[in-house]
């Protein structure tokens, strides 16, 4: 009996190993991709903005669209925005490399249910950002307002008309995603065509 | 008076008449009788002209008498006419009001040309003769009126609009913004031209910077009259709705006034009385207040668009006591050029640039008001002048800025 259980023993410890050994490549893929992909982003942010700057890229595409791309962007700089959305896309793409290396079959079900969502996660993208763009200029608007107006507590007023119009634009981008979600959770999509069916 | 309301009609009675030399629009006419009082102003003006040059008088064809009244005689005679005219009145732009005055005065080949905005009754013989003899007798293509300054009044020009405009375009017109002009021929013309794409006007609000631009004769003519009462009830909005196309102008007038150098006095026909002594009537604790408060909540905008050591001299301007408080000159007029520039590089929209200098400028203002207060007329010209030459000190400053703007952001 003693055997068997240190048969037992031996199988499950065999087993775990053997499973760690195989997952232990993927993991240390997936490590290395994403360490190469920052590294790859960061340099890439690096070219991109010395190359942005050197062009006048700011002051051109605020010469041809006006004040909003500048009142849009972080610290009013649409350069420093071209270079962060690059990065991030970058270290995204690394990330998406190292799960398939981690595991192929999970990596095509997260990619299948990425893209299903991509739609929703777009739309609330840009509900935060024009919510985002619109507290700002409000907010600035009421500022200014209520400094000319030798109001105490203008910057109060300002910072109270940003946070609404954030948390607005937040509460409408969360509803507008997860009534998708939702959608797409209970499966109105995958279910069977019998399944749709209106229940009498 | 003529019976032909239409530009058109109009022109081609006039030309089977007698050649014209001299238009004259006076758009806010309130009555037949006001525009006979001018009729025969200008009338006894003219006589003293060499040649009596033919007239005729642009008035509001919208003027009507009360129902049941009869109109007045007219005044016209073979030099001199009044003629109903579909005048804009000259509100928003003094361009719209001046375009058809300008067409019917290049296709009359006229001398000259004269846009009257204030009440006709305030066109005298005296005021007449200097606003027109520089143009008909002395060969200048552009004469603006000199008003009568108190030293409380007319503020946005004295602390930005001229000293901006003198030191960037070389002559010293006091009011650039005047709404009355006498032009030459020559101008009329050069105005009067369309854009060649679209047939539409060109819209040069700024004629004063446009003559200056464009190498012409400019004179002032010291009418010894006073601007009319300005609506001061939104100050930030009244700053922005002059400084906008003010600075709009600086922006597409740059290849000329970099290559200005030092500016020239200009020649003023006329004479005016010295302005009466004028009590200190603002509130000017509050403005130190107003610009105290923006230094604590506006930090961040100003920051965009004013250099580090700017801002430094603002944060100790802001700790001074009110019996303290002096502005300097050379500070005021480099913040001047900070958003000037900053208005070029659209940092951000134009309206709340603007609105966010207006506690700087009631610093400037408070500032102003305790160093003129108890000081003479002559004291306070001379106050003026001090500042107008901060501003031409600084434009080495604005020209770097404008040439290399990112030397100096920080």
């Amino acid at each position: 009996m003693w055997y068997q259980v240190q048969q037992a023993l031996q199988d499950s410890s065999n087993r775990i190993i053997t499973g760690l050994a195989n997952l232990l490549p993927g993991f240390v893929a997936l490590v290395v991709a994403v360490i190469v992909s920052g590294l790859l982003a960061w340099i890439a942010g690096l070219i991109l903005r010395r190359f942005l700057r050197r062009i006048d890229f700011d002051g051109k595409l605020v010469r041809a669209s006006g004040a909003g791309l500048a009142d849009l962007s972080p610290a009013g700089s649409p350069t420093v925005l071209v270079v962060r959305l690059t990065r991030w896309a970058i270290a995204f793409v690394g990330l998406l490399i190292g799960v398939a290396a981690f595991d192929a079959t999970l990596t095509s079900r997260l990619a299948g249910q990425f893209f299903a969502y991509l739609p929703s996660l777009v739309i609330a993208a840009l509900l935060l950002l024009v919510g985002n763009a619109a507290a700002r200029y409000v907010s600035r608007e009421v500022l200014i307002g209520a400094v000319n107006m030798n109001i105490q507590y203008a910057r109060l007023l300002g910072a109270g008309v940003k946070w609404l119009i954030l948390v607005f634009s937040a509460a409408l981008a969360l509803n507008h995603s997860r009534t998708r979600a939702c959608r797409w959770a209970g499966g109105s999509e995958f279910r069977e065509p019998d399944a749709r069916k209106e229940p009498r | 008076m003529t019976a032909a309301n239409q530009p058109a009609e109009l022109l081609e009675l006039l030309k089977r008449q007698n050649p014209v030399q001299l238009i004259l629009a006076i758009p806010h006419s309130e009555s037949r009788d006001a525009i006979n009082v001018a009729a025969t102003q200008i009338r006894a003006a003219l006589a003293k002209f060499a040649g009596k040059p033919r007239t005729v008088i642009l008035y509001s064809d919208t003027l009507n008498g009360s129902p049941g009244e009869e109109s007045p005689p007219s005044v016209d005679d073979v030099d001199l006419q009044t003629v109903p005219f579909p005048l804009a009145p000259v509100t928003a732009s003094r361009f719209e009001a001046l375009w058809p005055v300008l067409q019917l005065s290049q296709a009359l080949s006229v001398q000259a040309c004269c846009l009257w905005t204030r009440s006709p009754e305030s066109l005298t013989a005296v005021r007449a003769d200097s606003l027109l003899r520089p143009v008909l007798e002395q060969q200048f293509d552009l004469v603006v009126p000199r008003y009568n300054r108190r030293r409380f009044e007319s503020l946005i020009n004295s602390a930005v609009v001229y000293p901006l405009t003198r030191a960037l375009y070389g002559q010293r017109i006091r009011f650039p913004m005047a709404h009355d002009l006498a032009l030459s021929a020559n101008l009329t013309r050069r105005l009067a031209e369309p854009n060649h794409k679209t047939g539409q006007p060109l819209r040069r609000d700024w004629i004063t910077t446009y003559a200056a631009c464009q190498g012409l004769r400019i004179a002032e003519a010291a009418l010894d009259l006073y601007l009319p009462p300005a609506d001061s009830s939104d100050l930030s909005k009244v700053l922005a709705g002059v400084l906008d196309p003010l600075m709009s102008d600086v922006e597409q007038n740059a290849l000329h006034w970099q290559r200005t150098r030092d500016s020239q006095a200009t020649p003023v026909f006329g004479n005016s009385s010295v302005p009466a002594e004028e009590p200190l009537s603002t509130d000017v604790i509050k403005m130190i207040e107003t610009f105290q408060l923006g230094f604590r909540n506006l930090l961040d905008v100003w920051k965009l668009v004013l250099p580090p050591a700017t801002l430094l001299e603002l944060k100790k301007l802001a700790a001074l006591p009110a019996d303290k408080f002096q502005m300097q000159d050379d500070l005021w007029a480099r913040t001047v050029y900070d958003f000037t520039l900053a208005y070029r590089l659209r940092l951000m929209s134009s309206d709340h640039l603007l609105r966010s200098m207006t506690p700087l400028y009631l610093a400037w203002v408070a500032a102003y008001a305790l160093e003129v207060q108890g000081v003479n007329a002559r004291d306070v010209e001379l106050r003026l002048e001090r500042l107008c030459v901060s501003f031409e000190s600084q434009k080495p400053y604005f020209l770097s800025r404008w040439r290399w703007p990112d030397r100096f952001n920080p």
